[in-house]
């Protein structure tokens, strides 16, 4: 049943997480009521996080990792396949059985649902990209030519950051560049080792206290972390960046904002006779009704493979292969961060050092191959990768894989043991056209719209790179005099194991250009076909760099909506 | 029968043990509600292995055993469970751990060969009582992430990370560890 009443807005943002919550909080601060979509349940900043602070043993199971085998993961066959689907966050995931996709080859969609979608439960770690990334493309040949430039993001990265909160150490690093940083967290005595073992032994690599969004200094009514440790549970004293914490609530105080959570965007609507976008359809899974509401400029924000999906099914006479899709780019050029290798080993001594409180963060060691363009070290890959890690203590978890039982063990397990270390490298993926989604030609899900089906796996250039990953993580360590090193790769072409998507990264489906042949979007993130439609969510990037992409989406969300609202003053839109 | 598994593996000493920690119940939980049915048969078929040899060798059920009872059949289970290690377990450095299916019949293969007539005399082990996949690694799993994630473990026998900012800090030996 479609509900006929016209709701006219300034703006319609679709998706409530990381981007749709930047889009929301700058149109409706700049003075546009702006609706919000998301097609998710409530979920109410503090209130809600129903878990936070909870034991271990208030949960039935420990608060253990929920595997797929797990009855309890039924509903949940994609999402299980994440270590963080843990028993203390099963609310803030999407049921698999009730949003269904179709996997050509192995790909992990992790999805939110909710108000807020994936920032309650997102890894914080932000670091920005410089010219090395923007400028990759055009040098190797990958992909298309980014339309902007470091200097076009630059000030929107430290706007975002200043309000978001980072906590993170300044390295003057061209490649790396430092942002507007609260104080950063401290590295125990385990990292400290290796930092200087690693930087003694190869000039030139750093090994730095993690950057992200976790507050060390207050930010209004956001206190600085308190060290609880789980921040995927929620914070319900703001700590972290979400848009629970800080976007949303700052769109609420402008009294401009409408928020419709159980509200599944299901098109676009393009006004033939006006040669524009004019409003969304959406179905309230709630009711099963389609509703159609309508604005003067549109922000896509429902996260890259959900924005995606959207385009591809607002089929018009217009745009047969779906919204802003003359390019055939729409759906290509998926990419996600290639990881799940490493290494780790034990760290020789210091018994007299430990530490206390739940740091949320971990080291960084940012990238340190190819740092005068994609190739300039001339290995067998094009591109680059970081690591991030961490070093402890180990505890009682220990006992398990170890022969022995009764006092002895209690006794063993009484103190903390020897110090080991692990890291994880995070790649960069490239863009290439095989790697793709499209929607399934019958299949649809029960609200009638159709499934997509993924195509993606890693390239030669990805393979070639994890090689190197590998060996120069166990060298590291072993140089820094890490003991029993041991180096993995969990990757299983075909298989699951480090599949794409489990990065939880994915992105390039809706990609920025020059050329409107060649791209959907232009450097302002509006539609080439419909300037009036904006994408600011993963979809938009043309490349991937390998670092954690969620600050980037917030500042060239940001940048859009400025961009947005100066084109309705000047009446461009 | 979980229960006095569970206190031979974590016993009380001056701080409660796993009896206490209500282990059982959380070994219960997770048996029902949370192993797949195949889990699930591996851990009840353990129990009635164990059960058998009890009976067969004290003429009793596991329960109604002494403590040195226990502590000779738990230990006889915990030997053999990581028997594996020395033998065929072992992955080569950098290889992925090997299947469990390869794992099996590695094992059997080394008890074959292994066997003298001295063993052979007495009852042979069940194969499914040696390595990786063996009963007692999921019984001790079990008993030590249920006991150290109970509230007796975590504010008794250890203790929990405060709310504080970060620190390195030193640390003295006796001092329990973060639960």
């Amino acid at each position: 049943m479609l509900i006929q009443q016209r709701e006219e807005y300034d703006a319609i943002v679709v998706g409530s997480g990381i981007s749709g919550g930047w889009a929301a909080k700058e149109l409706c601060e700049k003075g546009l009521r702006t609706l919000v979509l998301e097609r998710g349940r409530n979920v109410e900043h503090q209130k809600d996080y129903i878990t936070e602070h909870k034991r271990d043993y208030e949960f039935p199971m420990r608060q253990r990792r929920i595997p797929p085998e797990s009855p309890l993961a039924k509903d949940y066959q994609i999402q299980a396949r994440t270590g963080q689907f843990v028993e203390a966050a099963v609310h803030f995931f999407q049921k698999d059985s009730e949003h269904p996709y179709i996997e050509e080859k192995p790909f992990t969609w992790i999805q939110g649902n909710q108000v807020g979608g994936r920032s309650l439960i997102w890894g914080r770690q932000t670091y920005r990209w410089s010219d090395l990334d923007f400028e990759a493309n055009l040098k190797d040949g990958y992909g298309v030519d980014w339309p902007i430039r470091y200097r076009d993001i630059e000030p929107w990265y430290s706007y975002v950051e200043r309000f978001a909160g980072i906590t993170g150490e300044k390295l003057g690093l061209p490649y790396l560049p430092d942002g507007e940083f609260q104080k950063p967290m401290e590295l125990n005595a385990g990292e400290k080792f290796v930092k200087a073992g690693i930087e003694r032994a190869f000039p030139g690599r750093h090994v730095t206290i993690g950057r992200c969004a976790v507050l060390t200094e207050a930010i209004g009514d956001r206190q600085p972390c308190h060290y609880c440790g789980p921040c995927y549970r929620g914070c319900s004293t703001g700590s972290y960046f979400s848009s629970q914490s800080s976007t949303l609530p700052a769109a609420r105080k402008t009294g401009r904002l409408t928020l419709r959570a159980n509200s599944l965007a299901h098109s676009v609507i393009y006004d033939e006779t006006q040669d524009r976008a004019t409003g969304v359809r959406f179905v309230d899974t709630s009711t099963g009704e389609t509703h159609e509401v309508f604005a003067k400029v549109i922000f896509l924000c429902a996260s890259t493979l959900g924005t995606t999906r959207l385009m591809l099914n607002s089929k018009t006479p217009r745009f047969p292969n779906g919204l802003g899709n003359s390019s055939g780019v729409v759906g290509h050029y998926l990419m996600d961060h290639h990881f799940m290798v490493g290494a780790r080993g034990e760290v020789p001594g210091l018994m007299d050092r430990y530490y206390e409180g739940n740091r949320p963060n971990g080291f960084y060691i940012p990238r340190f191959r190819n740092l005068a363009g994609p190739r300039s070290d001339r290995l067998k890959f094009s591109r680059g990768y970081g690591y991030q890690g961490g070093a402890g203590r180990a505890g009682w978890g220990r006992g398990i894989g170890e022969e022995g039982f009764g006092v002895e063990l209690k006794k063993k397990l009484h103190d903390p043991g020897p110090w080991g270390v692990g890291m994880l490298a995070f790649g960069e993926a490239l863009p290439v056209k095989e790697n793709r989604v499209w929607l399934d030609p019958q299949q649809t899900d029960k609200w009638g719209i159709p499934l997509l089906r993924i195509s993606c796996e890693w390239t030669q250039n990805e393979m070639a790179m994890r090689q190197d990953m590998r060996e120069q993580a166990g060298e590291m360590l072993e140089a820094a005099g890490v003991q029993n090193v041991n180096s993995w790769d969990a990757n299983a072409p075909g298989d699951l194991g480090a599949e794409p998507g489990l990065g939880i990264h994915e992105m390039g489906t809706a990609r920025m250009g020059r050329d409107p042949k060649t791209s959907a979007l232009n450097a302002n993130n509006q539609l080439h076909d419909a300037p009036n439609v904006y994408v600011t969510d993963g979809a938009c990037m043309t490349s991937s760099a390998c670092q954690n992409p969620s600050i980037t989406y917030m500042a060239l969300t940001a940048r859009a909506a400025d961009h947005a609202v100066r084109e309705l003053q000047r009446r461009n839109l | 029968m979980v229960v006095a598994i569970a206190d031979t593996i974590i016993p009380e000493t001056e701080t409660p043990g796993a009896r206490a920690a209500q282990v059982d119940q959380f070994v219960d939980t997770l048996l029902s509600d949370h192993f797949s049915a195949e889990d699930k048969e591996r851990f009840l078929a353990g129990l009635t292995r164990l059960e058998a040899r009890a009976r067969r060798t004290h003429q009793k059920g596991f329960a109604e055993l002494t403590p040195a009872q226990h502590t000779q059949m738990v230990g006889e289970l915990d030997r053999l469970a990581f028997q594996e290690q020395t033998l065929a377990e072992k992955p080569a450095e950098g290889t992925t751990a090997p299947s469990p299916r390869s794992q099996e019949s590695d094992v059997q293969v080394g008890q074959g060969v292994g066997a003298t007539p001295a063993e052979a005399a007495s009852p042979q082990p069940d194969a499914a009582d040696v390595g990786r996949e063996s009963f007692f690694r999921m019984m001790k799993e079990l008993t030590i992430v249920g006991y150290y994630t109970s509230e007796v473990g975590q504010t008794q026998e250890l203790r929990v990370n405060p709310m504080k900012p970060y620190r390195d800090i030193p640390y003295t030996a006796g001092t329990p560890s973060w639960a």
